[in-house]
């Protein structure tokens, strides 16, 4: 049975049905694009294992269609199978051997770069210092400890955690958790109105304020505000429920065993063992129009373990590389002249590509010439 | 890529597909992860960006205050941050409002002008204005104090009613005040008023910034900002052949300037929380607009005819008499639609000839009005 299956592994008509998939994989996933929007297209198409009901023309089909995980792992094992199997090393196979090599690291980099990489955005106003990104998307319910004068202890649990469990339990926090709502959008309204859900919250501001639920947002320049009522249990009892929203301003506070806390739903946080502070954005449109000519924000990096304070000047395709992460001026506010919007992007993997392809470019190489020498000196014997 | 041979059944080949069977294994298992709760420490954040951060809009400023004997805090409405009754004798009462509009100072007069015109007073000039000023301390800082009552009595509205409003720039935004009610009220509370006034102070407290229903839009790239996307929710409509959009001042949503050779019109569009006084309070205010004195429940239930309007009813009132604001002869023709907590106002007023012949084209511009998120 191992056998059979490690067979049909190593076997090309494998190869050849998963290429096939992939390229109507591609072709689905593009086109739906246009109903499900960019993010979630991806989302549900290539980083998935599978897909049921693809929306194919204008409607949802009732069938399964592998997804981009199951199709590139199924690719990339096939593909180093038959190499185990029945690859020998030879110096006239170097070429290939280059080539798949180069094929290989292209798929691994692009896993990698989907599992550890982040895009995020640092949005900064002259004059303003900060020491941390936020997610274009994920979003994160924190309980901070805020009772040391010098530090904050933050327990950042991700929102796909608040929406699935009932109880969230850690064992930095001396309470449980308890999630009674969650809206995956939602905003906030002062006064009932239709479809408005008071929220049972009572503590803090959220009490009183009534829920208008929306319909998660798949567009691209949109993003969706979640909200819950939180309930704090100690062993000893319930300490009230909290209205938590990304759409709230404030964290809320509270105490508990002589320790101040302070909760929160907020834009997912990536802290930075530095600050960035804006000193000036410049912001130049062609004359007579409002189209850009260059943006470029000029930032004071300062970190304080290595005692690094320098100037950076990051304009349009001239980003900052820095502590592994890359901060592209991205874009600005359209009504402050004074804010900047930096996205930092980090990926651990962004090297493969470059590297791959050279791989595999010199592998075709190596072959042609392989060949051509062989054929040369054939030739020339004759 | 591949080339096609037979295959080799060594011990290694049984290993290398053994090895390939454990990377999938591992890859579909790595493909299942969640992700989980972190713990870490940061340094102490300053507060103040912090209501920022959220991509909410910076939540408005709140006031404290020291509350006058025998005032009662009511519930704010939409537009007001905070809202009291003062009861007089004998069942007479007076109100009071405290409301926020963005900019220092900038549309004083024109926010002057339209408490004035809602009482059915003509408009005042910046020189008027001047004239019926007076200091009055807001908190620490120096207000102004106008009487609007005080200049001229326009209509029979305005005898028995007194207005006080207090305007007050600070950061960017005007407060503004409105003390109204009985004549024998306010007048007897006025120095309540001005002790009220001087006992403000600020807090930046940070609260719900967003009320308005919003999509949670931000700007490009979906990038946490202090997104300006709440804007005041109007509907579309359908806008007759011949009507010129007008930009409206503050307070209305929409204003449309209609003419011709027999004379010239307006239709405004404005809408408030809640009931803002009733059917019957409104009438009579419109009909002061009119010069026409105020009618009793009955004699407004003879003036009034239901319009069916998308989603119930809406009233529509017809009237005729002599303008405040211009002294020419006017025809007015207003239409009170209250939905979801709100009254909205439609008002068609100008010459009578233009009035009679739009009357048709604005019934069916308002009843062609589709709400966002209805």
């Amino acid at each position: 049975m191992l056998d059979r299956l490690a067979k049909l592994l190593t076997s090309l008509r494998l190869t050849v049905v998963l290429l096939c998939l992939a390229l109507l994989l591609v072709f689905v996933g593009t086109l739906a694009q246009v109903h499900e929007g960019l993010y979630q297209a991806q989302t549900r198409y290539f980083k998935s294992w599978l897909i049921w009901q693809p929306t194919i023309g204008d409607s949802a089909w009732p069938i399964l269609l592998p997804g981009g995980y199951l199709l590139g792992t199924l690719l990339l094992a096939n593909l180093l199978a038959a190499h185990l199997s029945r690859f020998k090393f030879t110096k006239k196979k170097t070429g290939i051997f280059l080539t798949h090599l180069g094929v290989i690291l292209l798929l691994v980099g692009q896993l990698m770069t989907d599992a550890f990489s982040t895009e995020s955005a640092m949005r900064l106003k002259e004059g303003e210092s900060r020491n941390y990104s936020q997610d274009f998307r994920n979003n994160e319910l924190v309980v901070i400890d805020t009772t040391d004068p010098k530090q904050d202890q933050v327990v950042a649990i991700p929102e796909p955690t608040v929406a699935t469990q009932k109880e969230i339990r850690s064992e930095s926090l001396p309470f449980v958790l308890r999630v009674h709502n969650y809206w995956p959008n939602a905003t906030l309204s002062m006064q009932p109105t239709n479809n408005t859900v008071p929220t049972r919250a009572t503590m803090g501001v959220g009490a009183g304020i009534h829920v208008l639920p929306l319909e998660p947002t798949v567009r691209d320049d949109e993003r969706n505000m979640p909200a819950a009522v939180v309930e704090v249990m100690t062993p000893q009892g319930s300490l009230g429920s909290w209205l938590v929203s990304c759409e709230l301003g404030a964290k809320q506070a509270f105490a508990f065993q002589n320790r101040a806390y302070q909760i929160a739903l907020r834009f997912k946080r990536y802290y930075k063992p530095f600050s960035l502070e804006l000193i000036k954005f410049t912001h130049e449109k062609y004359r007579g129009t409002d189209i850009p000519k260059n943006y470029a924000s000029r930032v004071r990096i300062d970190r304080p373990d290595t005692g690094e304070n320098r100037e950076v000047l990051i304009y349009m395709n001239n980003p900052l590389r820095y502590n592994g992460e890359t901060y592209y001026q991205a874009s600005f506010d359209k009504n402050d002249p004074h804010v900047t919007v930096l996205q930092v992007v980090h990926n651990p993997g962004w090297l493969t590509p470059y590297f791959a392809c050279g791989l595999v470019a010199l592998g075709l190489v190596v072959q042609f010439l392989t060949h051509l020498i062989g054929f040369a000196t054939k030739w020339r014997m004759a | 890529m591949f080339v096609i041979r037979r295959l080799p059944t060594n011990a290694a080949a049984a290993g290398g597909r053994r090895a390939s069977l454990l990377l999938l294994a591992v890859a579909l298992l790595a493909g299942c992860r969640r992700e989980a709760i972190t713990v870490y420490r940061v340094p102490k954040e300053n507060e103040a960006p912090a209501a920022r951060d959220s991509g909410a809009e910076p939540a408005p400023p709140r006031i404290q205050w020291k509350l006058p004997a025998g005032w009662e805090e009511q519930a704010a409405g939409e537009m007001s941050l905070a809202s009291f009754s003062i009861p007089g004798e004998a069942g007479k009462k007076a109100q009071l409002s405290v409301m926020t509009f963005p900019g220092e100072g900038a549309g004083e007069l024109d926010l002057i002008n339209i408490v004035r015109e809602n009482a059915g007073l003509t408009a005042l000039t910046g020189d008027d204005l001047t004239k019926l000023v007076e200091p009055v301390n807001v908190g620490e800082g120096r207000g102004k104090l106008v009487d609007l009552t005080g200049a001229v009595n326009g209509s029979d509205n305005s005898r028995s009613s007194q207005i006080l409003v207090a305007v007050y720039p600070r950061d960017g935004v005007t407060w503004f005040f409105k003390f109204a009610g009985d004549r024998g009220v306010v007048a007897a509370q006025k120095t309540a008023f001005v002790d009220f006034l001087k006992s403000i102070s600020w807090v930046e407290r940070p609260g719900v910034a967003s009320r308005k229903p919003h999509f949670a839009s931000t700007n490009d790239k979906r990038v946490p900002g202090d997104g300006a996307e709440a804007v005041k929710a109007r509907p579309s409509w359908e806008i007759p052949a011949g009507w010129q959009e007008a930009p409206p001042s503050q307070m209305l949503l929409a204003k449309f300037v209609v003419g011709g050779k027999d004379g010239q019109a307006e239709v405004t569009v404005s809408a408030f929380p809640g009931d803002t006084g009733g059917l019957l309070a409104n009438v009579n205010r419109w009909r002061g607009q009119v010069g026409l004195g105020p009618v009793d429940e009955a004699g407004m239930e003879q003036q009034v005819t239901r319009l069916d309007v998308a989603g119930g009813d809406a009233m529509l009132v017809d009237m005729s008499g002599t303008s405040a604001k211009t002294g020419k002869t006017a025809r007015l023709i207003g239409i009170i639609w209250p939905r979801e907590g709100q009254t909205w106002f439609y008002k068609l007023m100008g010459d009578p000839a233009v009035a009679e012949r739009e009357k048709a084209a604005f019934v069916k511009f308002v009843q062609s009005a589709r709400y966002p998120n209805a």
